[in-house]
């Protein structure tokens, strides 16, 4: 029977059977029970025939070393073989297979080496010295730096620590002495090693996580007891074991109360003293606190909230009360929150569908909207596609070409989402937020779209948009979008660069917006300003000008003329054509005049009217289109 | 009768039979009499050519007011009266053509869902919260008690960037920059987009969404935690749905805890669903914004977005939600 196991990453004593038999013992109340070890018979002294040197105790904190000799290397028996087979693990003979079988049961790497192929027969761990290599078990050569912990004997690497064996000194059929390691490594350490050579094993995976220092000898003296089982020969007697810090058991208190009043139920104290005895935790009562002794194959133990939550766990968070009611603080909504709901309500009653798409770009995307050097992820997890991009429009164009090439021609689609450069200096790299808008419309429409926005969230705030060219848009059909004198965008057709990169026939327009600016900027809460009493009475006027005169002349020649009564400039369309003379255009406006003192007389407008179009025949040249 | 006084006479007469109108046909037909193509007023506007030149613009002026006026009356009485008049069976309008749509955009379908989560927690009291993309190691992992020999640290499974900087694996780092620039209580829901490196295929994508939830306050309890988050369920997913509490481990959480809601899929099967991590906020998560851990305590919980709308709308391939497909998002 083969059960799967999601081993969470603060239970390494998990990746054990054993480990996980504890639990089971626990959780059932049933004994567990190690496997028997009894002393075997011994020949000659390990510290007379190898010894060990430590020279980076804080990459290794423990280092055993066992000898056994005149072993028969062969293959393995068929329960060895199916039990290995049964968790993933190929057999490849019975000394290695037990190593194996020993690291499954334990937790615990194991390495045998060939003691007779050993320089000096004695280990030296250090770290690797620059230009040093090793040929890994699997035929990997592999260039060591002096970040890396190898095993070495007295000339050379023999292993990268905790990672991988050297194929030199590997256990084969021609094996007859052997000297077994069991040892504790720094997981950093093992986990920078084995990322920097991409060597990953069942060993490392296990060091990344940590080993129980004190059941390492215990998993070595058992893997003895197989490999004399099934490979004969003779151990040295004791052990070569070199431990600075020998493992000293901690003490952390629970205090019942607390216990409860964190979970929100009553577990009575003596229930709780019960759990933390099944969890071998040794538990004794001084005072209002139970204190258990922590074990070292609990080393995630360290505080009173772990605990709590071994208490929690194999009481049964099932009986958590639930309550039918939950306790409740009202809030009002945050503004960014309402700002983003009235954003979606606007733009999508313009017309435009949002998207989502990844914040991922290619650097030459970046490019295309002046942007270089964009901010980019480690190569070593995103090779291409890995710059952060500093604007949306690119992926909104794409988007258009994905929609073309699926039939859809026309889109206008919004994204809202964080942009980013790199930053100026030291700390965090730039990031704001971006409004994007595309369209495949007209330029007028999106324009339309982005005031209808502004006016809505920031009615009172003066927009503005001023021709200038921006990295990414078409010279000369570009505007800098304003609130109240401050850029906060770009709107206008994008570049033939742009356009051609996405493979795209017709350049679109868009708009790239910042959002923090118009969140600043957000009136929420209006005043009421009265609602006119008299009618309004508008005049349209068809105003016949030279071709190169633009609308924001003509607005500021209107409001040149000073008229009280007048309350809006509206703009209706423009026309070329016979009659109109070429190098001329007709362009047809709405002039508003309203009273709050009472309806206008039709006299008095069209006296008001008179005078602005002799304003503008003065200024602009206008004639009047009759 | 000169012209200005046939529009005058014009003008008093129509007004009076506006007065008059019973239903919106007789209004249509009133429309028709005055200002339709064959009207009067166009009658008049036609003898405007045979008016005295010094005439014409005294003449004009009138025409124009009293076509003004007229439509105006008939604005307001079709607010009062309903609309265009019927259609008659031959002849009138054709009320089974296809109406001429809006052009209303559609908002994304996880933005809709982030939304909704957003308003069930807000009934519940807590405030929406947001947090930049690209941070700290201190936010993303040390404040969170992930120290930095932790597996979830591992170049491999994260986007670091040029600089040291990454972009944030979790919407946690949330959790964090609130509690640094604010005191308890505490009680928000942040929604944001997260980034861990994984190759993209119908269910994984390097970019998803979560949802992150903190309360922290005197008196917090697990029971608590379970409360909000099976209310939560209940009221997005049916009411009486049952949900489960397992064990499990999260750094900057103690105890911790994987929900689990019994989903009926859109095949029919039953089974419980995975929802997302929670759990008490870690002491060192406390410590590390300075809290007091003994006084205050608190939970957190966060959810996947992605899996959660697959699943509720029967969405085959993550692909789809990134596409930017308008045919796709057209369906939300």
């Amino acid at each position: 029977m083969v059960f799967d196991l999601e081993v969470t990453s603060n239970r390494p004593d998990w990746l054990g059977h054993l480990g996980v038999a504890r639990e089971l013992a626990a959780a059932s109340g049933k004994a567990f029970r190690p496997p028997q070890i009894p002393a075997p018979v011994t020949a000659g002294r390990a510290a007379d025939l190898t010894s060990v040197q430590v020279l980076d105790p804080d990459l290794c904190p423990r280092y055993t070393a066992r000898v056994l000799r005149n072993v028969k290397v062969g293959p393995s028996p068929a329960w060895l073989v199916e039990r290995l087979e049964a968790v993933g693990m190929r057999s490849v003979n019975n000394v290695v297979d037990v190593t194996n079988y020993v690291l499954m049961e334990y937790s615990q790497p194991l390495h045998s080496f060939d003691y007779d192929k050993l320089a000096e027969h004695r280990i030296v761990v250090r770290r690797a010295k620059a230009g040093e290599q090793i040929v890994s078990i699997d035929g990997t050569r592999c260039s060591l730096t002096s970040d890396m912990l190898v095993i070495a004997d007295a000339d050379r690497p023999v292993a990268v620590a905790g990672v991988m064996g050297g194929l030199d000194t590997e256990v084969n059929e021609k094996t007859t002495n052997i000297l077994l390691e069991a040892a504790q490594f720094s997981p950093l350490s093992i986990r920078r090693t084995s990322r920097a050579l991409a060597l990953m094993s069942e060993s490392n995976y296990r060091f990344e996580r940590g080993i129980d220092p004190v059941a390492l000898d215990e998993a070595s003296r058992r893997a003895c007891q197989l490999i004399l089982q099934l490979a004969g020969g003779q151990l040295a007697e004791g052990v070569v074991d070199v431990w600075a810090n020998p493992w000293a058991p901690t003490t952390v208190s629970l205090r019942p109360a607390r216990c409860n009043a964190l979970l929100g139920m009553d577990v009575p104290a003596a229930r709780q003293q019960e759990i933390l005895a099944a969890l071998g935790l040794s538990p004794r009562i001084e005072g209002e606190a139970i204190v258990c002794t922590i074990p070292p194959f609990r080393r995630d133990l360290t505080r009173e909230a772990d605990l709590i939550e071994e208490v929690a766990r194999l009481y049964g968070y099932d009986k958590i009360p639930i309550s039918p009611h939950v306790s409740h603080a009202v809030a009002g909504e945050t503004g960014p929150r309402r700002v983003r709901k009235l954003l979606a309500r606007v733009l999508t009653a313009a017309g435009f569908d949002e998207t989502i798409s990844f914040t991922f770009n290619d650097k030459e995307e970046a490019a295309l909207f002046g942007v270089e050097n964009p901010l980019c992820t480690d190569p070593l997890v995103r090779k291409s596609n890995n710059a952060l991009r500093p604007t949306i429009v690119g992926s909104l164009l794409r988007a258009c070409k994905t929609n073309r090439d699926a039939g859809t021609a026309a889109v206008n689609l919004y994204e809202l989402a964080a942009v980013f450069r790199p930053g100026p200096g030291a700390g965090l790299p730039e990031e704001h937020t971006e409004l994007a808008l595309v369209s495949t419309g007209e330029l007028a429409a999106l324009r339309g779209a982005v005031e209808a926005l502004f006016g809505r969230i920031a009615p009172q705030g003066a927009l503005e948009f001023a021709a200038a060219d921006a990295a990414g848009f078409e010279s000369g059909a570009a505007a800098c979008i304003r609130l109240d004198g401050s850029p906060v965008g770009t709107i206008g057709r994008v570049s033939a660069r742009a356009r051609d990169y996405y493979d795209l026939e017709r350049a679109p327009v868009a708009a790239a917006i910042r959002f923090e600016p118009l969140l600043a900027a957000a009136n929420l809460r209006r005043t009421y300003s009265p609602v006119p009493k008299f009618p309004a009475i508008r005049r349209d006027l068809s105003l016949i000008l030279d071709e190169s005169t633009t609308w924001e002349q003509l607005a500021q020649s209107v409001a040149a003329v000073a008229q009280p009564l007048r309350t809006g400039l509206e703009y209706v369309t423009t026309f070329r054509g016979k009659p109109i003379p070429p190098g001329r255009k007709s362009v047809t406006i709405t002039l508003t005049y309203r009273s709050d003192e009472g309806t206008l007389r039709s006299e008095t407008v069209d006296e008001q009217v008179g005078q602005v179009v002799d304003s503008l025949r003065k200024s602009l040249e206008a004639e009047i289109r009759s | 009768m000169s012209l200005l006084e046939e529009l005058r006479s014009l003008q008093a007469k129509a007004q009076a039979e506006l007065e008059k109108l019973a239903d919106s046909e007789a209004l249509e037909a009133w429309r028709i009499r005055y200002l339709g193509t064959k009207g009067a007023l166009k009658d008049a506007a036609n003898q405007l050519k045979d008016v005295a030149r010094e005439q014409k613009p005294a003449v004009g002026k009138a025409l124009n007011d009293v076509k003004n006026l007229l439509t105006e009356g008939f604005e307001k009485a079709k607010t009062v009266l309903g609309g265009a008049a019927k259609p008659k069976a031959a002849g009138g309008l054709d009320v089974t053509l296809p109406g001429s749509a809006p052009a209303i955009g559609h908002e994304h379908l996880i933005s809709q869902t982030v939304d909704e989560i957003c308003d069930l927690f807000g009934r519940m009291g807590f405030t929406v919260a947001y947090g930049p993309e690209v941070e700290d190691e201190w936010h993303n992992f040390d404040a969170l008690n992930t120290p930095p020999e932790h597996p979830a640290r591992d170049v491999l499974d994260n986007f670091f960037l040029d600089g040291g900087a990454m972009i944030r694996s979790q919407t946690s780092t949330v959790q964090i920059r609130v509690m640094e620039n604010a005191s308890p209580p505490i009680r928000i829901i942040a929604p944001g987009r997260v980034f861990r490196p994984d190759t993209v295929d119908a269910t994984h994508s390097f970019m998803f969404h979560q949802v992150e939830g903190l309360y922290v306050d005197e008196g917090v309890t697990m029971s608590d935690l379970l409360t909000c988050l099976d209310q939560f369920c209940k009221a997005y997913f049916g009411p009486g749905v049952p949900t489960r509490f397992r064990p499990h481990f999260f750094p900057f959480t103690e105890p911790s805890a994987e929900v689990d809601v019994w989903y009926r899929y859109a095949d029919g099967h039953e089974g419980w669903m995975e929802l997302g991590g929670c759990g008490m906020v870690d002491p060192n998560v406390l410590k590390a914004v300075k809290y007091d851990a003994e006084k205050y305590t608190g939970f957190a919980f966060g959810m996947g977005i992605e899996r959660m709308v697959m699943v509720r709308h029967g969405i085959p391939d993550i692909r789809l939600l990134y596409g930017s497909d308008v045919r796709f998002l057209h369906q939300f």
